[in-house]
C-alpha cells in the first residue's frame, strides 16, 4: 500500500506540475515581444499581407479564451497550427521529436559506459597519475563551453581525421548503417558533456562506499577486487548518479540545441530555436511542452529508480 | 565493454558509406527560413527562398552583375513610338516541369498576380507603374506591357526576385510547397521537417546543354563554423554566400576555391530619422556622416570584402553613382558644423543594433569610435536579434539596417522617396521625389544618369542614412568544383553551370 501510494503521489505531482507548466508556457509565449507576421513575412512585408495573416492566426481573442482551446486541443493531441509552416504543429514535431530522441538514446547509451568506466577507474586508485589525468580531463571538458567543445570534435573528427559526415543528412530512404553513422558524432559529443558530471559524482561516491565497513568486511571475506566493486559498490553508488542522469537529461534538452545546430541536425531543439524567431507560437508552446513534459518524466523516473534501487527510501518514516 | 564499444565504432565508419543524396551536388544557404520557406516568388522574402526558387523558376528579363536587363523568357523586347508600350517576345519550346508548354498567358498571370492586392505580395508596391488591363497577350508567344505614363527602364523594373514566371491559374497555396516552373532544375524530395530538399536536373530544360548538375541537394546552414567544416571536410559543394570571416578563415586553403561577385552588392547603413531630435538638424545629420573613415570601415568591418559608400544607395563602381572618390573623414568640419547646429560641447545619442544581420553589431562599434573624435558620445544599444525587424528597426531615432544590391532606379526610390514605405529616415523632400521619379520617364540616358546623379547629391547632403560601405558577396567552391559566380545581388542564383569534376554530372 504505502509504496504505490508513494508512486502514485509522485505522479499526481508531476501532473500538477505539468498543468501549472503549460499556463506558465502559453502566457510566457504570448508575452513575447515581436510580432509573428512580420517575422514570417519578412521585413518588407506590406501592412495589409500582415493584417491579414494575423487575423488567420487569431491573435485578436482574449489570453483565457485562447488557453482553453489550446489546452483542449492539447489533450486531444491537436497541438494547432504552425504560423510559419501553415500545417499542423504535429507534422512539423514529430519528426523532428523522433530525430531528436534517437540521437538522445544513441547519446544516454554512450553516456552510461562513459560515465561509469572512468569512475571505476579512478575510484580504485584514488589520487594515483591515472585519477588525476581523468580528473583533470573531467574539469577542462566541463569548463569548454557546449559549443566550442562541439566545434572542436566537428572538426577532430569531421575535418582532420575525417571519420564521421561534418553535417547530418537525413533521407528516408537511408540504411541502418548510414543512419548509424551521421548520428555517432553528435550523439558522442552530448553523451561526453553529460558524462563529465556524472563521472565526477560516480567518483566521490564510490571512493565514500570503499571507506565504508561493509566492504572493509567483504574484503575481510576474501571477496575479489572486481567482485567486491561491481557488486556492493556500484549500485549503492549508482543512487546519487542516476539523479545526476535525471539532472542531464534536462541539461540535455538545452545541449541538444547547440550540438543540433553545429551540426545541422534537423532535430526538435534547431526546430524550436527557428520557432522562436519565427514567433512562431503554437510550434513554440507545444515544443516547450514537450521539453517540459520530458523533464517531468525524467526526474519522475529517477524518483521511482531510486525507490527501487534503494529499499529504505520505500520505508514510512 | 570498452573494446566492443570501440569495435562497433570503427566497423560504422568503415561500412558505413554516403547514401545515394550524395551524388547530388551539396549546396549550402547561410540564411534559413525553417518552415517559414516558400517556393511561391510573390512571398520570396528570406535568402532561403531565393535558393530554391532560383532552381526552379525562370524571369522573364534578368539582371547582369550590372543591373542591366539580359534575355531570360523573353528573348528580345522593344518599345513603343510613344514609350508607353513596351513588347517581349517570348521564347519558343519551353516547357513546364509538368510537361506544359509556356504561352504569353502564363506571363500575363504572373504580373497580374504579383500586382493583384488580393495576392498579398510584397513584390506589388514596386510594380506600382503597372496597370492589371495593359498586361496582355497578343499571341501565345508576345506580352505587351502598357503603362499611363512612359517608364524608360520598365524591362528592367519587371525584373525583381518576385517576378518568377509561375504556370497560369498557380495559387499561393499550391506555390508554398510546390514549384512547377520552366527552370533548370526540377523539385524532387521536398520534406522540410527532415530538412531535405532535393532537385533533380530537368532534362528538357530550353537552354540546350544546360544544367550540367544531375541534381542539387540544399541545406541551409546558420552556424559559419559549421559551414566551414563541412566544406573543408570535403563533404558539401558550394557555400552560396559566406561571411568576411569565411573568407579571411578560408583564403589559401587549397582543399576550396573563394569566388567573389562582379561587383559590390547591398549595403550596410546607419539609419537617422530626419523627424527625430537631435537628427531634424541637418548639420547634425552631415556632423555624422563627416566622421566616418569609410575605407577603415571596409578594412575593419568588412575585412576588406567590398568598398566605400558615400552616404547614396548606388555603390561607387556604377558608373550612374554620384562619384567614383570616396568622400574624406573630416573631424574639424564635423566639430565645426555641431557648433553651429548649438551643440559646441558635442552631443550624446543611442545607436541601436543587433546581432539581427552580419556585422551589425561591429559597425556600430567602430562608428563609436570614429564619432567620439568629434565629441559623439555614441551609446551603443545591442538589442535580442530575434524582435529587431519588428520592435527596433525604423521605430528608433538612430539604428543599423542592411540592403541587398538593387538597380539604380529601384534602389533610389525604395527606401527613399517621400512615401517610400521602407523610408528608414522618415526623410521628405520635394526636389528629390521630383528628380527620381522625372527620371523614370526619361527616355534619353545620358539626361537620366544627370538625374539620378543629382537626385544622389541631395541624398547624400541631406538624407538621414550613412551608408559607408557596400559588401561584396562571396561563395566558397570545394576544389574541384565550377561554374558558380555569386551575382551582386543576393536574391538572384544561376546553378545552371554548376558542376564538379569528381562528382556524378
Amino acid at each position: 500500500m504505502s509504496f504505490l501510494h508513494l508512486i502514485l503521489t509522485r505522479i499526481a505531482a508531476s501532473t500538477l506540475t505539468l498543468v501549472l507548466v503549460s499556463m506558465i508556457i502559453f502566457g510566457a509565449v504570448q508575452g513575447l515581444p515581436g510580432d509573428a507576421a512580420a517575422r514570417i513575412l519578412g521585413r518588407e512585408a506590406s501592412e495589409t499581407a500582415k493584417d491579414r495573416l494575423r487575423q488567420e492566426m487569431n491573435l485578436d481573442a482574449p489570453l483565457v479564451r485562447r488557453y482553453l482551446d489550446w489546452a483542449g486541443g492539447v489533450l486531444q493531441g491537436d497541438l494547432g497550427k504552425s504560423f510559419s509552416g501553415q500545417k499542423p504543429v504535429t507534422e512539423q514535431l514529430l519528426p523532428r521529436l523522433k530525430n531528436t530522441l534517437a540521437l538522445a538514446g544513441i547519446a544516454l547509451l554512450l553516456y552510461v559506459p562513459l560515465s561509469i568506466l572512468p569512475a571505476m577507474m579512478q575510484a580504485r586508485h584514488p589520487d594515483r597519475r591515472l585519477d588525476r589525468t581523468l580528473s583533470a580531463l573531467t574539469v577542462l571538458i566541463l569548463s569548454t563551453p557546449e559549443f566550442l567543445f562541439a566545434t572542436l570534435l566537428l572538426f577532430g573528427l569531421a575535418v582532420w581525421l575525417p571519420l564521421f559526415p561534418p553535417i547530418v543528412q537525413l533521407s528516408s530512404g537511408m540504411g541502418w548503417g548510414a543512419w548509424l553513422h551521421a548520428l555517432f558524432l553528435p550523439s558522442l559529443t552530448l553523451a561526453i558533456l553529460m558524462a563529465t558530471y556524472g563521472t565526477r559524482l560516480l567518483r566521490e561516491s564510490l571512493i565514500e562506499i570503499l571507506q565504508s565497513d561493509h566492504v572493509l568486511l567483504a574484503e575481510l571475506k576474501g571477496l575479489s577486487e572486481s567482485r567486491i566493486l561491481w557488486r556492493h559498490v556500484l549500485p549503492n553508488a549508482l543512487i546519487p548518479w542516476m539523479n545526476a542522469t535525471a539532472l542531464n537529461v534536462a541539461f540535455m534538452i538545452g545541449g541538444v540545441v547547440v550540438v543540433e545546430k553545429v551540426f545541422g541536425f534537423p532535430g526538435f531543439g534547431s526546430m524550436l530555436v527557428d520557432a522562436l524567431q519565427m514567433r512562431d507560437l503554437p510550434v513554440i508552446s507545444a515544443g516547450v511542452l514537450v521539453a517540459a513534459t520530458l523533464f517531468v518524466l525524467a526526474n519522475l523516473a529517477a524518483d521511482l529508480g531510486a525507490l527501487l534501487v534503494n529499499p529504505r527510501l520505500r520505508v514510512k518514516s | 565493454m570498452k573494446r566492443t564499444l570501440l569495435g562497433s565504432v570503427l566497423a560504422l565508419t568503415l561500412t558505413a558509406t554516403h547514401g545515394s543524396a550524395a551524388e547530388c551536388l551539396r549546396v549550402i544557404g547561410t540564411e534559413g527560413g525553417g518552415p517559414a520557406v516558400t517556393l511561391d516568388p510573390a512571398f520570396n522574402n528570406l535568402n532561403d527562398d531565393s535558393y530554391q526558387q532560383n532552381l526552379v523558376f525562370n524571369k522573364l528579363v534578368n539582371l547582369d552583375a550590372d543591373y542591366q536587363p539580359i534575355p531570360e523568357l523573353a528573348k528580345a523586347w522593344s518599345v513603343s513610338e510613344d514609350g508607353k508600350t513596351w513588347t517581349f517576345e517570348l521564347e519558343q519550346g519551353v516547357t513546364f516541369h509538368d510537361g506544359k508548354p509556356l504561352t504569353a498567358a502564363d506571363v500575363v498571370w504572373s504580373f497580374k498576380r504579383l500586382i493583384d492586392p488580393a495576392t498579398g505580395s510584397p513584390g506589388a508596391g514596386l510594380l506600382g507603374f503597372l496597370d492589371p488591363a495593359g498586361i496582355v497577350a497578343v499571341d501565345d508567344h508576345t506580352v505587351t506591357f502598357t503603362t499611363k505614363d512612359v517608364v524608360a527602364e520598365l524591362p528592367l523594373l519587371i525584373s525583381n526576385k518576385y517576378t518568377m514566371i509561375v504556370q497560369d491559374g498557380a495559387t499561393s497555396e499550391v506555390l508554398k510547397a510546390t514549384g512547377i516552373g520552366t527552370g533548370p532544375f526540377i523539385q524532387d524530395v521536398y520534406d522540410l521537417a527532415q530538412d531535405t530538399r532535393v532537385f533533380q536536373r530537368n532534362p528538357n530544360y530550353w537552354r540546350a546543354g544546360l544544367p550540367i548538375a544531375a541534381c542539387i541537394d540544399l541545406k541551409v546552414i546558420t552556424e559559419e563554423v559549421s559551414r566551414i567544416a563541412a566544406i573543408q571536410s570535403g563533404s558539401v559543394d558550394l557555400i552560396v554566400s559566406a561571411g568576411p570571416a569565411t573568407v579571411t578563415t578560408l583564403g589559401g586553403d587549397a582543399r576550396v576555391k573563394v569566388v567573389p561577385a562582379a561587383a559590390a552588392g547591398g549595403y550596410i547603413n546607419l539609419s537617422m530619422q530626419t523627424d527625430q531630435q537631435p537628427f531634424d538638424d541637418v548639420r547634425v545629420r552631415q556632423a555624422m556622416k563627416a566622421v566616418v573613415d569609410r575605407q577603415l570601415v571596409v578594412d575593419t568591418v568588412l575585412l576588406g570584402n567590398g568598398v566605400p559608400g558615400n552616404d547614396t544607395p548606388i555603390a561607387p563602381t556604377n558608373p550612374m553613382a554620384l562619384t567614383a572618390e570616396t568622400m574624406p573623414r573630416d573631424v574639424a568640419k564635423a566639430r565645426a558644423l555641431l557648433a553651429e547646429a548649438g551643440y559646441p560641447d558635442g552631443i550624446t545619442v543611442d545607436l541601436n543594433t543587433a546581432e539581427a544581420g552580419p556585422s551589425y553589431v561591429l559597425l556600430a562599434q567602430v562608428y563609436q569610435q570614429m564619432a567620439a573624435e568629434a565629441g559623439i558620445t555614441v551609446n551603443v544599444v545591442n538589442n535580442p536579434a530575434d524582435s529587431y525587424f519588428d520592435v527596433i528597426w525604423m521605430k528608433t531615432p538612430f539604428f543599423v539596417s542592411s540592403w541587398n544590391g538593387r538597380s539604380v532606379p529601384e534602389a533610389l526610390a525604395y527606401t527613399f522617396l517621400s512615401d517610400a514605405e521602407y523610408n528608414e529616415g522618415n526623410w521628405k523632400n520635394a526636389d528629390y521625389d521630383e528628380l527620381v521619379i522625372d527620371a523614370r520617364t526619361e527616355v534619353d540616358p545620358a539626361k537620366r544618369a544627370e538625374m539620378v546623379k543629382q537626385a544622389q547629391a541631395i541624398l547624400a547632403a541631406d538624407g538621414g542614412l550613412i551608408i559607408p560601405v557596400f559588401f561584396t558577396d562571396v561563395a566558397v567552391l570545394r576544389a574541384g568544383c565550377d561554374g558558380f559566380v555569386p551575382h551582386p545581388s543576393a536574391s538572384i542564383l544561376n546553378y545552371e553551370t554548376l558542376t564538379c569534376a569528381d562528382r556524378a554530372n
